[in-house]
């Protein structure tokens, strides 16, 4: 499954169906998203979840353990979740804990901050990031700001969830990014899951923080399993915030990602790795605020960085992170410049080689990697 | 050359010159009215051997002709420049108070009301005048003060203490016992007088409580409305005033702060006002919370904080309530939730906060105000819809003062009916210009959302006299006219004072005792704010998070660089 590459030039993606091989040394379940699965280490496992009962379990145990959280949102109650990551929760709970709101983000989300303000934790749904816009105002300048302007008076422990960036052949109202913009502002803490263990325990340590957190996801990972420890099926398992994660540990050059994009890297890295190059992949799991000792700690280790996102370019997470790595100490570690993998600089097209040409693909992180490391195309 | 005083309000010399010796001006609102103070202002004296003789023109209520019926009241000269006249007994006595001139609250300069009463001043040669009597009633009382004055402090002590008198079993009359007549409230009843002593605005009796008549309302999908009349004691009526003239006074300091330069950005000031944040309060207590927009200085202090702490939080200090990090628009106090600068924000906030009294079932309502501006804001409509379909106990408030910003209401908003717009969610339009009319339709909005009928929206027609923000002088929109005939005739605080003064709930020297006090307190306030510390550096970095993300306990906050940290 290798795309053949000439000698001379980089070729224009060919597709966006990637299917892992099955390798009998690996324990790899095969899925229906896009983005594949996932390479595991070599631990033993309890078993399997994909990150929708992830996301599904997480809020259950986290609304019945406390009385003052709650999940309200479009479709989330009656029609289990519009991705059916909520599907159950309304039969079990009931209309109290969980709420189907009308389509009026602006609205709601100032109801779900308002209700935060006056000691509830709401979990407020948005059916996509995109919808957020219009509720924008309320997320940064009555849940974020809040805390600041009231010299600690007020508190406004709300999460805001939901899927974030592109699905498939949605369209460029539907297909944004809002890692850089949420991260953007202080007063929020922003994660973004990319497994199903990220998803479980960054949404459970997101619903028992007493700040507003928005947890970005991506609706193309919801159907994707992964194994779990059996820690992660603990009722209280958390994981902390502001702690970025080695999915693999490599010497050669670090992978920077969040989100769905981290699985794109450890493909690519097993990609690479036949050729001899170690790719260190970090999941950076929290956005804001970024773990940059690990982000230095690494680079300082492979001198070499690329980062990988769908944002757009100008302003995007990967400019934060070569700005971070400029400031520090690992700026004296780089053997050659950053080169951040970003969303092309258009909205995005609907027809799908287009769409696939518009964000980063694991052929393009293995050709930016040996670009960056000085290797010939093969 | 002349001037006349109102009780209550500012001074009055614009008399015009109608003739050779003849001048006239006119007093609106004078059914309110019962003593006019007349002076030469001095600027220039009388001719020799002349008088000012000193007239009142009552207007005729229809079918008669709009002349006003002069009648003479008194004369002012050199010797004597000044003079106190009672009105009250000069009115025509068939006074249709239906009538529909009366109905015109909001009068800009058209007289035509028959509250109005013309005063002319005649110069006449000494003699003319002098031979002219005034009707019954109108000269001050001149009986030595101390003799009337103890008649009616006896007659006071009698009708007191006979209150108290009851028959006993098998006794052949009544008998007042004698704790009644050594309570302290007798004696201070009583002392009360005594302090208020002296003059004209002696009262025959204080009372402990009256019945005060609300004015009226209109409704929107609601078959009753709130009363149309209400006790209200003698604490109370102290308690408003003092409230009142507190955020008129602090405001008018605020103002002049933002003058000196002593306050930066936004100030945006509540005088007009009080009689909301007041007259809601009354009924409202501390565990109902309040949310609001930027105009939230009179809320602040209603709400519990100090003046000291709402000036200093303006001039960014720390001991501000916000510790100086807030600013005007951002004061918070336990359930006081700003402050807000985001026009309408704050309606689906208080929609959220009623949202959570109804989960935890607190028997609460959330009280959220917004202005005429923000009510054609669509997230306005969306917090309707949520909160009428789900039954939160929200009162949503629309201060209505008449302009958004620069833009009168007619020219923003389609309909100007703000009590109306809730569609579905019952309404209820109140005058609020004064105290007790707000109070008691707060009173009934609590009632109506405590006992599960859901939201309900109170419109408040009230009026700012300063512009919207200091950076607005506020006569770009509208004329100075206007701002002091409001001031003039619609005043909240110099109604509420003259409504106490009638009703003689309160001695004209205890409210005088008020003033004074509220004036040394916001005197003392605006020192602190000019004088005490601005907040220590290292609050630029505090309060951002509640607590440091859980895997990084040692977060620092990047300051201007990065070579710029928060301490730790």
């Amino acid at each position: 499954y290798l795309i053949p590459l000439s000698n001379s030039q980089y070729p224009v993606n060919q597709t966006t169906m990637h299917r892992p091989s099955l390798s009998a040394c690996q324990l790899i379940l095969r899925s229906f998203g896009r983005s594949g699965g996932n390479i595991v280490a070599s631990r033993r496992f309890a078993s399997s979840m994909n990150v929708r009962d992830a996301l599904n379990s997480a809020m259950k145990e986290e609304i019945e353990r406390d009385p003052n959280v709650f999940l309200m949102g479009e479709e989330v109650a009656q029609y289990d979740g519009a991705y059916k990551v909520s599907k159950g929760l309304w039969k079990l709970m009931g209309d109290k804990r969980v709420i189907d709101t009308p389509i009026t983000e602006m609205g709601f989300t100032g109801l779900a901050v308002g209700a935060a303000m006056a000691g509830l934790r709401p979990i407020c749904e948005f059916m996509t990031f995109n919808f957020s816009m219009q509720a924008i105002d309320h997320v940064i300048n009555s849940a974020a700001k809040t805390y600041y302007m009231s010299a600690g008076d007020v508190k406004v422990p709300i999460v805001f969830r939901g899927p974030n960036g592109a699905a498939a052949g949605v369209g460029a109202q539907h297909s944004q990014d809002f890692a850089s913009w949420y991260s953007h502002c202080p007063g929020l803490k922003v994660v973004s899951p990319w497994n199903s263990e990220d998803a479980r325990g960054l949404l459970k340590a997101a619903i028992r923080d007493n700040d507003p957190v928005v947890c970005l996801e991506n609706e193309m990972m919801y159907g994707v399993s992964f194994e779990v420890s059996p820690e992660c099926e603990s009722k209280d398992f958390l994981i902390p915030i502001g702690k970025a994660k080695i999915e693999i540990p490599g010497n050669h050059i670090s992978l920077i990602s969040y989100g769905k994009f981290v699985g794109l890297c450890v493909e690519a890295a097993a990609e690479l790795a036949k050729e001899g190059i170690q790719c260190e992949v970090l999941n950076l799991r929290t956005l804001r605020p970024l773990d940059e000792e690990s982000i230095v700690k690494s680079v300082m280790k492979t001198h070499h960085v690329v980062t990988v996102e769908s944002c757009w370019p100008q302003c995007g997470m990967g400019a934060e992170i070569a700005a971070r790595i400029m400031e520090s100490q690992a700026f004296d570690y780089l053997d050659a410049p950053l080169t951040r993998m970003t969303g092309a600089d258009v909205p995005m097209p609907y027809a799908q080689a287009l769409e696939a040409a518009a964000l980063p693909q694991v052929a393009d992180i293995v050709r930016v990697v040996r670009r960056t490391l000085n290797r010939a195309a093969k | 050359m002349f001037a006349v005083i109102a009780c209550g309000r500012l001074v009055q010399t614009d008399f015009q010159q109608v003739d050779a010796n003849k001048f006239t001006l006119t007093i609106p609102a004078a059914d309110k009215v019962n003593h006019l103070v007349f002076f030469l202002t001095g600027q220039c004296p009388l001719p020799d051997g002349a008088a000012a003789a000193v007239y009142l023109g009552w207007p005729q209520p229809p079918p008669s002709p709009p002349e006003p019926v002069w009648s003479f009241i008194g004369h002012l000269t050199n010797e004597k420049p000044s003079a106190i006249f009672k009105i009250a007994r000069t009115r025509p006595q068939d006074h249709d108070p239906n009538h529909p001139f009366l109905a015109n609250h909001f009068a800009t300069g058209s007289w035509t009301d028959l509250t109005c009463v013309q005063v002319g001043i005649s110069i006449e040669p000494v003699q003319t005048v002098a031979g002219m009597t005034p009707p019954a009633g109108t000269q001050a009382d001149s009986t030595p003060t101390m003799v009337a004055f103890s008649q009616r402090m006896l007659e006071s002590l009698v009708n007191y203490l006979s209150s108290f008198a009851t028959t006993p079993p098998g006794a052949a009359e009544s008998y007042v016992p004698m704790s009644a007549v050594t309570s302290s409230s007798a004696i201070r009843a009583n002392l009360l007088l005594l302090r208020g002593g002296g003059g004209l605005f002696v009262s025959s009796r204080l009372a402990s409580s009256a019945v005060l008549s609300t004015r009226p309302y209109k409704l929107h999908k609601l078959e009753s409305g709130p009363a149309s009349e209400a006790q209200v004691t003698s604490d109370e009526a102290r308690k408003y005033y003092r409230d009142m003239a507190t955020v008129r006074r602090m405001e008018t300091a605020a103002g002049n702060l933002y003058k000196e330069k002593a306050i930066r950005g936004f100030c945006h000031l509540y005088s007009g006002q009080e009689a909301c944040c007041v007259g809601m309060e009354a009924v409202l207590d501390r565990n109902d919370p309040v949310i609001t927009a930027y105009r939230a200085h009179g809320w602040t202090y209603t709400r519990g904080v100090p003046v000291k702490a709402v000036l200093s939080e303006l001039t960014g200090r720390a001991s501000g309530c916000a510790k100086g990090k807030g600013g005007s628009m951002h004061m918070y106090n336990h359930n006081f939730y700003g402050g807000n600068g985001i026009v309408g924000a704050q309606v689906p906030l208080g929609a959220g906060i009623a949202f959570a009294q109804k989960y935890r079932e607190d028997k609460r309502v959330c009280v959220t105000l917004y202005g005429d501006g923000a009510a054609n804001q669509g997230q306005v409509f969306e917090a309707f819809n949520m909160a009428k379909l789900w039954d939160l106990p929200c009162i949503f408030v629309c201060e209505n003062n008449k302009y958004g910003m620069g833009t009168a209401v007619e020219r923003a908003a389609a309909s100007t009916a703000y009590y109306t717009r809730g569609d579905y969610i019952p309404g209820l339009w109140v005058d609020a210009m004064d105290v007790i009319t707000v109070r008691e339709a707060t009173r009934f909005a609590k009632d109506w959302c405590l006992s599960g009928k859901g939201p309900i929206l109170l419109e408040m027609e009230t009026y700012r006299y300063h512009g919207h923000s200091m950076s607005d002088p506020g006569t770009s929109y509208r004329t100075r006219e206007e701002v002091q005939s409001m001031r003039q005739m619609r005043d909240p605080i110099a109604s509420f004072r003259q409504t106490l003064l009638t009703a003689e709930l309160v001695a004209e020297e205890e409210l005088k005792e008020i003033d004074q006090s509220v004036r040394k307190e916001v005197d003392e306030a605006v020192q602190a704010a000019k004088t005490n510390a601005v907040p220590d550096p290292k609050e630029l970095y505090t309060n951002v998070y509640s607590q440091p993300p859980s895997g990084q306990p040692n977060y620092r906050i990047r300051g201007i660089d990065q070579f710029t940290w928060s301490a730790n």
